[in-house]
Formats: C-alpha cells, structure tokens, sequence
C-alpha cells in the first residue's frame, strides 16, 4: 500500500563537526542532503561508516543541530522544522510523534522494566493501568518473561535490553519512527518479531528511517534503499 | 503549534559581582510550567551564585526576575515587597541545598521538619499535620517509625530525602535544587535521582537543578544551560548540548566525563 502523505521533509542539511579539542579540527559529514519520506514507508540509509547515516538520523531527532537547510516533520498535522523550533516544541514533537530506537538503553537506575516501557505512553496522556496493559502486551510479543517485568534492565542481556528498548519505542505507536540496527543484538526469533512490529508500523502508515546492516531484516523491511552519499553533494 | 502559556520564570539580564569580581554575567532565560532545567559548570563558574539570586539569597546588582504567580500575576522579584518575596519562598518556591544540615532544622523531628513549612501557611490541625508528614516520608521512602527522631541521626541519603519531602509538602510550584546529590555515595545518589525524577514528574512541578554532574544533568533535566566565568556558553535540549556540543568549553565537559 503507498501512501503519499509526506511525513519528513529534509531540505538541503549541512552539518560539520568542529572540534575544538583538536585545534578546531573540522569534520564535514553532510553537505546540502535531502530526503523526503511519506507515511507507511521503510527507507534504509546505506553507506560505509562515516558516511553520515548516524548523523542523519540524529539530525531527524533533533539532537545533531544542522547548520544549514531544514528538517520538517509532520506533528499534530502540520510540518514542524526541528531546526528553527524551540526547544519545547521539539520536545512536544518526541512525545507524540517521533519514536527513536538507539542502539543501547539508557537504563535509569531501579525504574522497571514494565514502567520504562509504560512510561511513553503515560507522558502522552494514557492512564496508567492502559499503559501497563500494552507496555506487557509488547513485552510478551518480544519474548521478555512476565518474572523479569517488575526489575530494572540494567543486568539483563545485551539482546534483552534491545528488546526492552523496541517495546519502550514500539507501545507508543509514534507516526514516525528512527530505528538504528533495531535487530543486531537479536536472535532469529526475536529479529522476525521486529520485523513484524516494523511492517504493523507500515501498515499503520508510520513513516520510518532505518539503518540496517542485518541483510535478512534489511531486505525484510525496506521498501526504499538510498545511499546516504548521494543525498547531497560529496561532502 | 499554538503556545499560549508564558513562562513561569523569566530571567532577564542578570548580573552579580562580589566587589570587583563578576560572578554573574548579562545572564538571560526563560523557565517554562513543567520544565526541568539544568545548569552544568564547574566550581566557580557562577551557576551557585545565579541560584542563590533566583531564590532571593543574595542581592542582584542588574536585572529582572519575573515569576508569573498562582494568581496569575507576573511580579519582578528584584523590586518586590521583602513581605511578598518571602510568602512566595514559603508557598509556591522550595530550595533544597547540597547540604541538608543547611536546608533542615536540625533540632526538630523528621515529622516538625515536614510540617514547618505547612504550619508557616497557617496549618494548626496537628492530626492533620502529622499523616501528612507521615505520607509525605513514605513518599520519600523513609520508615514511618522515625517519624519522631532528629535528623542527626539520619544516614545522608535519608537527610536528603527528609529535605525533599519538607520542600514538596506545599506543593511548589518551582524547585531550585543545589547539587541535591552531591557527597552521597553512588548507589544512595541513584535511588535520590530516580526519586526526584518520579516526584517532579507526579507533581508536575517545574525545577532548577544545579550540578556539576552530567550524568546527573542527563537523567533529571528536560535542558541545559552551560556556564563559564558567570556566562551562558551554551544551550540547548540535554541530548543537543551532551551529544553535540559546540562551544570549547562545553566539548571539554563532555569529554572530560568517563560515561555520562
């Protein structure tokens, strides 16, 4: 199914690193890089490391702030650019719309399992026994055992922690989702019910960006490759 | 996006010297209902002293604090009443120090040192205080059976907590936090920041929190405000400024940290 409603707008982003520690050492990654990205499709960054698909993708989340050029996202029906909005508007923009599984939890000391993956949902105003509902129902899908809820994930297992950290991200339903390596720490099993939760999300017309090494969940979700490289000048 | 509300504090160009030297500069900046802002630096950059001006401790030498009240009415808090500055502290403002011997009575019991401030606003019903002194220490996780014991002969985790709970007992409005976890050991910091972090979220309180620390900085505040020699360097949300940050000084912070 395609559907067409423009969901991210990225306009001619340059972004270069100074390093100030190294002498003021300038580091240009992207130069004048566009994309755009409708609802209910998968595009995969590709690209050697260093490339710049990591910096794109940080840069859709607001946290990498581009120099030059625009990053609009559609947020409550209209296109919001990150790079001019205050910093609350961003903020509002990640409660609602924009989801982002990183490559790591970050664990909050003696917060639950269960409640860091309620806890996107309560802050976008669901009632608490709603958000544990589906924080489980994700958990259950993803093949974390009902004993291990009620701990903190700081000692679980690399592949645990990921899983905990796709249902967080995953239970919101975000119209947009960023996703980097979402299946490298995972088994078979586990990477086919990712892939399965990406293709809902499609299905849902969530607009999605990934980075994918996984060839198997690569071919599986992507409906768009596009080289990082040339999404703008050589940088 | 249509943002109607103002700002709950508005700072504005804000400056303090201890005779010839300047401990803050030309500082500017808006807090906003429900935000948690955190203000990183090292000793001696001014970030204790900008607090310490907030909250009415010491005297500015230029500039505007308006606070936009409960009432709904902005006032300055540089030209307010001392009488009107100081019922504001008591209800809509808690600080909670680094040091909780500074922010508790040390002679009075965990349960007076909760119900001071209630009493200060007029609360006479002792029953009535003391469940809810007795709430508010199990909210902060403390054993209802100490309700009655002096806090000198509480851990430093404990007195931190006790202070947090005498700060929330009104119901602020805005917090200003000094280092609140700084000389703890770091599994007694863990528990405090988990607890500040629930508490602000379930009252939707808005808070100041000064810190040295950007692991702290990362887990409690919504945004940063970097600042060297009494100056804003940088600012920006908490991932912007800790995972791209552009000015020198902010780099050397960041990269000074073992794992933030």
């Amino acid at each position: 199914m395609t559907n067409s409603l423009p969901m991210i707008d990225v306009r001619d982003i340059s972004k270069t690193f100074r390093l100030h520690l190294r002498g003021g050492a300038e580091l240009p990654v992207l130069r004048a890089a566009s994309l755009q990205v409708a609802a209910g499709e998968c595009v995969t960054l590709h690209g050697a490391s260093g490339s710049g698909k990591s910096t794109l993708l940080r840069s859709l989340y607001g946290t990498y702030r581009p120099q030059q050029g625009h990053v609009r996202l559609r947020h409550r029906g209209e296109m919001v650019d990150l790079v001019t909005a205050l910093p609350r508007q961003i903020l509002d923009v990640r409660r609602y719309t924009l989801g982002y599984v990183t490559q790591f939890l970050r664990v909050v000391p003696r917060v639950s399992t269960l409640d860091i993956v309620a806890e996107p949902l309560m802050t976008q105003g669901n009632d608490e026994a709603e958000a544990r509902r589906r924080a489980g129902e994700l958990l259950e899908r993803l093949g974390i055992a009902g004993k291990l809820w009620d701990l903190p994930p700081a000692t679980f297992s690399g592949g645990e922690q990921q899983r905990v950290n796709i249902a967080r991200v995953f239970a919101a339903e975000y119209p947009i989702l960023l996703l980097d390596e979402p299946t490298a720490s995972l088994d078979e099993a586990n990477a086919q019910t990712v892939i399965e939760l990406i293709k809902d999300a499609r299905s849902r017309g969530t607009a999605i960006v990934a980075i994918v090494h996984e060839p198997v969940t690569r071919a599986a979700i992507t409906t768009r490759l596009v080289p990082v490289a040339e999404l703008g000048e050589a940088a | 996006m249509s943002v109607i509300e103002r700002p709950l504090l508005a700072v504005e160009n804000l400056s303090k010297a201890f005779g010839a030297r300047p401990a803050v500069r030309d500082v500017s900046f808006s807090l906003w209902p429900g935000e948690v802002l955190g203000i990183v630096g090292e000793s001696g950059s001014g970030k204790s002293t900008l607090l310490n001006c907030l909250a009415g401790r010491m005297q500015v030498d230029a500039g505007r604090i308006v606070y936009d009240t409960a009432a709904g009415a902005p006032i300055d808090l540089v030209t307010a009443a001392e009488s009107a500055r100081r019922h504001l502290m008591r209800t809509e403002w808690g600080f909670v120090q680094q040091n909780p011997r500074d922010g508790l009575r040390m002679d009075f019991s965990a349960g007076a040192n909760i119900g001071e401030r209630l009493m200060a606003i007029g609360d006479r019903n002792y029953a009535q205080l003391r469940s809810t002194a007795e709430s508010w220490l199990s909210a902060v996780e403390m054993p209802l059976r100490r309700i009655d014991d002096l806090p000198r002969t509480f851990s430093g985790g404990m007195q931190q907590r006790l202070q947090i709970a005498r700060n929330l007992v009104t119901r602020p409005r805005l917090v200003l936090m000094d280092e609140p976890t700084g000389g703890l050991d770091v599994s007694v910091q863990a528990r405090l920041l988990d607890l500040i972090r629930r508490l602000v979220q379930q009252f939707q309180v808005s808070a100041i929190v000064v810190t040295h620390d950007l692991g702290v900085a990362r887990l409690l505040a919504h945004r940063l405000m970097v600042m060297k020699d009494g100056m804003v360097v940088e600012e920006g949300l908490t991932d912007q400024v800790l995972d791209d940050p552009q000015h020198e000084y902010t780099q050397l912070l960041v990269s000074s940290v073992l794992s933030a």
